[in-house]
């Protein structure tokens, strides 16, 4: 059912433009919008996660000793909440731009990140509803209850986890095309789910036929991929222009992304 | 403006920085850096938020500025070291493209300049409390003309300077937090900068590149930008019982969005 309403989000809100690109298309092809919103989604950052980890270092006792926990709450937290709503709206945003159902919904970094996600609301809950009802007992002390701590300590490394799937989530090491037919990933990543309704001989029949064309022409190299989207949204973004300073340098991938492993389309 | 413009002899030592070791080893290791650097870079902006509201009389009040500072040094100090070290990294195995890159160019320059913020400016004015002694002085206002200098090329470089977008769209941001008498038109024009993009993209099309759209873009941001330093400047002017006072405080704002900048000059490297 949810990936039914990301398919519908992907390819049929908002489809009624001569061209027939749904939104969520038009926002992929946009040169400035989508990166604007997933800039800030990521420089939010700053606002979020460093805020949150400055009050998981007082909930350790390691910064802020002498400061009772809940100044540093009252104070700090509402930037925090404020930080985190922005995130959250910027990153639905940035993801209902960028293929929802045939990149997001198959990723597997997309997947732990929101597992972590979970985790880190149900850590959250937890302290409020049962480590913080005797905050009175250990407000002020320099050293908190392991509770305290270890509340502390799993929000910490929840957002540090969420910080890293979440940019692993540009590369394309496990995607459904890389991946054995029958492994854990195809089927932790609902890979079936992704060729449900595509001919796959025609689309080996495609790759090949790209492969010979990628070893006839290096400038092709790993530009498009047919098996990393449905026929109906290809990325299709141009190759970039050769490189004025080095000219024989390798092109960069659509992106023009570095080469060590290069992110996905429009992802860095 | 590029370093590849400025420094147009170093094309072959640039192109070789990737096939010199440590470099030519760690090719693999360029995404996990990339990571971690987004974590250095998270870590270090808390601390420059929490710090630097305090001088602007925001956030933690009931502790004295050199608490926050003690309390925050150590943290200041592994997300800077983080920050550079992954940077220096990424940055290797990524050379060449960093070379002809305008935003990267902006990100160096606004780093200077928020490094110089931090460590050199902030940091002191917030040990001493308030005071501000001389070569903390002459320290900030070379940091501010980096930070001005970086601004400029960001906000005129052909490509880049959409961009420049996360920087007063987190201006107003900061202004919410600390302005007393501007807070809700700091919210309001918060508001109406990413309404106001996502609707007029709607109207035109989400993959239009109209030219009326994108001078108006232009000329919104100048406005937004124009409104936000009248703003600014008046909460700046108005409030006086915050420690260091008015240079403190302005020193405060131009730390955060010179933070705000290098990351942003960072993410625009991918998309210009």
């Amino acid at each position: 059912m949810l990936y039914d309403f990301l398919n519908w989000l992907q390819f049929d809100l908002g489809r009624t433009s001569e061209d027939g690109q749904s939104w969520s298309q038009a926002l992929n092809s946009s040169k400035n919008l989508w990166p604007m919103f997933e800039g800030t989604h990521v420089l939010t950052l700053m606002f979020f996660a460093g805020t949150i980890w400055i009050i998981d270092l007082r909930m350790m006792g390691i910064a802020f000793r002498n400061t009772p926990f809940s100044k540093l709450n009252d104070r700090v937290l509402p930037i925090t909440m404020a930080a985190f709503g922005m995130m959250v709206f910027t990153g639905l945003v940035t993801m209902f731009g960028r293929q929802p159902a045939t990149f997001f919904y198959h990723d597997m970094w997309f997947r732990l990140k929101m597992i972590f996600l979970v985790i880190a609301v149900i850590n959250i809950f937890w302290f409020h509803y049962m480590v913080q009802k005797s905050q009175a007992e250990w407000d002020a002390a320099p050293n908190p209850p392991m509770n305290v701590k270890i509340s502390g300590a799993l929000s910490m490394s929840c957002w540090i986890l969420i910080i890293i799937f979440g940019r692993f989530i540009a590369y394309d090491w496990y995607k459904c095309d890389k991946v054995e037919r029958g492994s854990f990933l195809y089927a932790f990543q609902e890979c079936d789910l992704l060729y449900r309704d595509l001919d796959l001989e025609a689309m080996e029949e495609e790759e090949r036929l790209l492969q010979e064309q990628e070893d006839e022409d290096p400038l092709k190299g790993g530009a498009v991929n047919p098996f990393a989207a449905p026929p109906e949204n290809p990325f299709g973004e141009p190759a970039p222009a050769p490189n004025d300073v080095f000219p024989n340098a390798p092109p960069p991938g659509p992106d023009g992304a570095a080469d060590p492993a290069a992110p996905t389309p429009g992802q860095e | 403006m590029t370093f590849s413009q400025l420094f147009p002899g170093a094309a072959d030592f640039v192109a070789n920085i990737v096939k010199t070791p440590p470099f030519s080893y760690i090719g693999d290791l360029y995404a996990p850096f990339g990571a971690i650097h987004l974590i250095g870079l998270a870590l270090l902006g808390g601390c420059v938020i929490v710090m630097n509201l305090r001088l602007l009389g925001a956030g933690l009040t009931e502790e004295a500025p050199s608490t926050i500072e003690r309390n925050l040094r150590l943290w200041h100090i592994v997300g800077a070291a983080i920050v550079i070290g992954t940077g220096l990294v990424i940055g290797g195995l990524n050379a060449e493209r960093l070379y002809t890159s305008a935003a990267f160019f902006v990100k160096m320059v606004s780093m200077t300049a928020a490094l110089i913020f931090t460590f050199g400016v902030v940091n002191a004015i917030a040990k001493a409390d308030g005071q501000i002694g001389k070569n903390t002085m002459y320290l900030g206002a070379f940091a501010i003309v980096l930070f001005m200098f970086a601004m400029g090329v960001f906000a005129t470089g052909d490509g880049l300077n959409p961009g420049t977008f996360y920087i007063i769209a987190a201006a107003y941001a900061v202004l919410f937090i600390f302005g007393a008498r501007t807070r809700w038109i700091a919210l309001g024009a918060f508001v109406l900068l990413f309404g106001s993009v996502l609707i007029s993209y709607w109207i035109v099309g989400f993959a239009s590149e109209s030219m009326d759209l994108q001078t108006w873009s232009i000329a919104a941001s100048w406005i937004a930008g124009l409104l936000f330093v009248g703003l600014t400047g008046f909460e700046i002017y108005k409030q006086d019982a915050t420690p260091g006072g008015r240079i403190a405080r302005l020193i405060a704002v131009l730390s955060i969005l010179s933070w705000v900048a290098t990351a942003a000059g960072g993410r625009w490297i991918g998309f210009s």
